[in-house]
């Protein structure tokens, strides 16, 4: 009875009390409480200055300590530009003729539109199986759980929390993450999934394939449309193995963004594909 | 019209003691300055809270323990108000303890924080990473040696700053 007319038992019982409620509002509605976002829209500003600083001085660091390496860095990628002007040829000429093609089958031009939303990336909200990003935009721009999340790479994520002035977004190799997907030289449609053993090294994991399949090393990994616009590079596949119970197979797949090096992503708020 | 002033420094201790979690919760969490060891993440909050409880007692403790959690909950995959309960009842039960049985020094904010970082790495690993992944306690153990390998030193830091204020506004309503 002494312990119910402490002062400090009933401050305990408060306490627990309203985190017990929090932590039911979130179970129930799927999304953080009013609390979580007056939160979030006092700090995401304050990480946002804090990251900006960061990459200012890392940049200076870079100047000064990291030359030679910025130099062959720089050399190797205007090998790799030259090499993707020779194939931008190529794919025009191909582009040309598909619609060539289609006009003279009758078939519209496939069209996909975005509305896109710049967004700085303001803090990791995980890593491995759990990577998440949390991003310096929330409802007040216009963004929705579940919208794409993409850089001029390939795809990043999905929205997964948005609160007023920042969201979360769960990464490829979240262990949350699933979406179709297309095999760009067998045109085979595939399920991309993140995995807790691979997540650890930053792939993906295609699983359920045939013993058989014809997948290999290389082969590039995009979005087949649904809930993701279709043809965003998700990766490429490294390895090919038989999963333990030996009934199946199932591909690692290297995603073409790596998440932790962002700073900032495009949210792909309204999308429209017209076939 | 000493309790007016002692009241006003205590306003300001717990108001200094505020700005000094938000920025430790800047500084582990935002891009560029997260530091990260082995899939474990740098956590100064369990010895922020550990520090303020033994020298301010369990309110204090449980308050500050509260507000952690939430500051931690915006960047967090896990449910809402999961880090505050157990940050806020640590805060409490370490304040309860050290006041009794426990002198203010930099071991026993260092054991406390410790504590507290063992129980959340447990908790993790018992009601989650076990349970939903069947993952293996090899891997657990890696990440909470990285976890503490950043996190003491940081720690240490962190008990001198809320000590060094903790004096100086005690000093200042004696």
């Amino acid at each position: 009875m002494k312990l119910f007319r402490s002062k400090l038992f009933w401050f305990a019982a408060v306490i627990v009390a309203v985190c017990l409620g929090l932590m039911l509002w979130s179970a129930v509605t799927g999304r953080g409480s009013f609390v979580t976002d007056l939160v979030g829209a006092v700090v995401t500003p304050l990480q946002n200055g804090v990251a900006k600083v960061t990459d200012k001085a890392s940049g200076l660091f870079g100047y000064f300590y990291r030359y030679n390496a910025l130099e062959k860095e720089n050399e190797e990628l205007k090998e790799q530009l030259s090499a993707y002007q020779r194939m931008e040829n190529e794919y025009h000429s191909a582009i040309s003729q598909n619609s060539a093609l289609r006009e003279a089958a009758g078939i519209r031009a496939k069209r996909t539109d975005f509305e896109l939303e710049l967004c700085t990336v303001v803090a990791s909200a995980g890593s491995g199986f759990q990577s998440a990003l949390t991003l310096s935009r929330g409802s007040l721009s216009g963004i929705e759980e579940g919208d794409p999340v993409i850089t001029g790479g390939g795809l990043v994520g999905f929205v997964s929390e948005v609160g007023l002035s920042y969201c979360t977004v769960t990464t490829l190799i979240n262990t949350n993450f699933t979406a179709s997907a297309l095999v760009s030289r067998t045109r085979e449609v595939v399920a991309v999934q993140g995995n807790f053993e691979l997540a650890a090294d930053g792939l993906l994991k295609v699983p359920y394939l045939e013993n058989d399949a014809d997948l290999k090393e290389g082969d590039m990994i995009f979005t087949n449309g649904g809930t993701y616009p279709p043809d965003l590079l998700i990766g490429r596949v490294t390895d090919f193995r038989p999963e333990s119970h030996g009934i199946s197979s199932y591909a690692v797949v290297e995603p073409a963004v790596k998440a932790d090096e962002l700073s900032t992503v495009f949210v792909i708020k309204e999308f429209n594909v017209e076939d | 019209m000493f309790r007016l002033r002692s009241e006003r420094y205590a306003l300001v201790k717990y108001g200094s003691y505020a700005l000094l979690m938000v920025g430790l919760f800047l500084l582990q969490s935002s891009r560029g300055t997260d530091l990260r060891l082995w899939g474990g993440a740098w956590n100064m909050m369990p010895f922020f809270v550990a520090s303020v409880a033994l020298l301010d007692g369990p309110y204090a403790g449980g308050g500050f323990g509260f507000a952690a959690g939430m500051l931690l909950a915006v960047n967090s995959t896990m449910p809402e108000g999961l880090s505050a309960l157990l940050l806020s009842l640590f805060g409490i039960l370490f304040g309860l303890f050290g006041a009794e049985y426990l002198r203010p020094v930099i071991l026993s904010a260092l054991s406390g924080g410790l504590i507290c970082m063992t129980m959340q790495a447990a908790l993790r690993y018992l009601f989650y990473y076990l349970l939903v992944y069947r993952a293996g306690p090899g891997w657990a153990l890696r990440q909470f040696a990285g976890e503490l390998i950043l996190a003491l030193p940081a720690g240490a830091l962190v008990w001198l700053i809320v000590r060094r204020l903790h004096r100086r506004f005690t000093e200042e309503t004696l």
